[in-house]
């Protein structure tokens, strides 16, 4: 591909995204955002491990830019980026274990803030996260390091973001994709979510929510304190309504801990956090954010219906595109593809779903074509499915 | 220097001290709150 080829793919896969988002009846374009996280490895034809590919850097920009040129995508939501695990296996993590057989990362999910311990994490963060939780995660630096690791690390982190930041570059420059988001401003992310990801764990968080009410209201208050959502309210007051001339969302939310509440909670201890963002995004036409609700993302529908149309575009997860737009007819849509089907059917039969769903949300517009889920083992997909597919969106696109 | 993650202040009064940083001497708060935000990620990852 030349550079005058490059620019004008470049162009052409923008002008997708902005019919998608414009939310126009009678959407002519449909784009192909990539949902495709660790498939890549096990697709590519360098025939490497997980583990291999997850160590160097080089192999899987490789390997990342191979899936590009066999599908062809118009967007990638990951590239190949969202494990550090060369990170924490310096540091020696207790964690995470990479099964090359099952082709999956398995994370140990305990607590690493006890039952007896919320307040005095509420107390002092820091201190509590480097003399409790770091030697609880990482056992081998309790046992004392130098100077020589903390040099380490710096340059292990400084490669990770080195590579996060040359990726999208090439991929720009080399295949004409342009950057899928392009951050606006800052967000707020609701506490909850560090707390069960990383302190409390599944279980215990899901308990805290009835038994430590107030204990986890004060480690929300610290990760995140008045003063720090108060920041983000100002900061988004000198910032315009324009779209962001880089980036083809203007943002990114990702929600997973609403999983384990009922409504009332979610009331309570999710939803009075990410309304600022909600009425921050009212207050700037012109911009709007992906949204990835991990499960189901019914119990937010009421609420973004309060919103204007298209500030928000729901990537489902496993949830019924049909139902989702039925029920929440403001959001945009990203998703459908039944990775099942991407795995176990006929190219056939993956393009007749593709067709199907062109059509059907094209009408309204607001659609963007993706897949169900994070795309991640070997049998959510067959080269050979993904193939059919993406060839027939490309020539859909190029027909209209 | 061992640093074995016993006391957050000495550690970092340590750390800030005799690793190399591209922050000056004299902002020992500004080298403190580098090295304790690098360390620190690993908590979230």
């Amino acid at each position: 591909m030349n550079e005058q080829e490059r620019d004008a793919l470049l162009q052409r896969r923008r002008m997708y995204f902005q019919d998608a988002m414009s939310f126009h009846p009678d959407q002519k374009y449909v784009p192909n955002l990539s949902f495709f996280v660790t498939w890549k490895v096990y697709d590519s034809d360098l025939k490497c491990k997980l583990s291999e590919a997850m160590m160097d850097y080089d192999l899987m920009a490789k390997l990342t830019h191979e899936f590009e040129d066999r599908y062809g995508f118009d967007t990638f939501i990951e590239y190949s980026n969202r494990n550090q695990w060369r990170i924490t296996e310096l540091a020696g993590s207790s964690v995470y274990k990479v099964d090359d057989d099952a082709w999956s990362i398995q994370v140990k999910d305990f607590p690493t803030v006890n039952d007896d311990e919320m307040m005095e994490f509420a107390a002092n963060p820091q201190k509590f996260q480097w003399e409790k939780i770091i030697p609880r995660k990482y056992p081998k630096l309790a046992e004392g390091v130098g100077a020589e690791f903390f040099t380490a690390l710096q340059q292990e982190f400084g490669a990770f973001i080195a590579y996060c930041q040359r990726l999208p570059k090439e991929m720009m420059e080399q295949h004409g994709m342009p950057i899928c988001m392009d951050y606006k401003g800052p967000m707020v992310m609701c506490p909850a979510e560090t707390i069960f990801s990383h302190y409390r764990g599944i279980r215990n968080f899901s308990l805290d929510m009835r038994r430590h009410k107030s204990e986890l209201h004060a480690m929300m208050d610290a990760i995140l304190p008045p003063a720090a959502i108060e920041g983000v309210k100002a900061a988004w007051s000198k910032i315009d309504n324009q779209h962001t001339q880089t980036g083809l969302f203007d943002g990114d939310n990702v929600y997973l801990c609403h999983t384990v509440m009922n409504p009332k909670q979610f009331e309570e201890f999710y939803w009075p956090y990410i309304k600022v963002n909600y009425d921050i995004l009212e207050e700037h036409p012109g911009i709007s954010m992906r949204l990835f609700s991990e499960g189901s993302a019914k119990i937010l529908l009421d609420r973004i219906n309060d919103y204007r149309k298209g500030m928000l575009f729901l990537h489902l997860d496993s949830d019924d595109p049909y139902e989702i737009r039925q029920l929440c007819p403001k959001a945009g849509i990203i998703g459908g593809m039944d990775t099942h089907v991407l795995g176990y059917g006929t190219p056939e039969e993956c393009v007749s779903i593709t067709e199907k769903l062109v059509k059907d949300f094209s009408v309204d517009g607001g659609y963007v074509f993706s897949e169900n889920r994070m795309v991640s083992y070997p049998y959510d997909a067959n080269r050979q499915n993904l193939l059919a597919v993406c060839n027939w969106l490309r020539d859909y696109n190029n027909r209209v | 220097m061992l640093i074995k993650f016993e006391n957050f202040e000495q550690d970092l009064e340590t750390l800030a001290k005799e690793l190399p940083s591209p922050i000056p001497e004299d902002n020992m708060a500004g080298r403190k709150q580098a090295v304790a935000g690098t360390v620190l990620f690993l908590v979230t990852l």
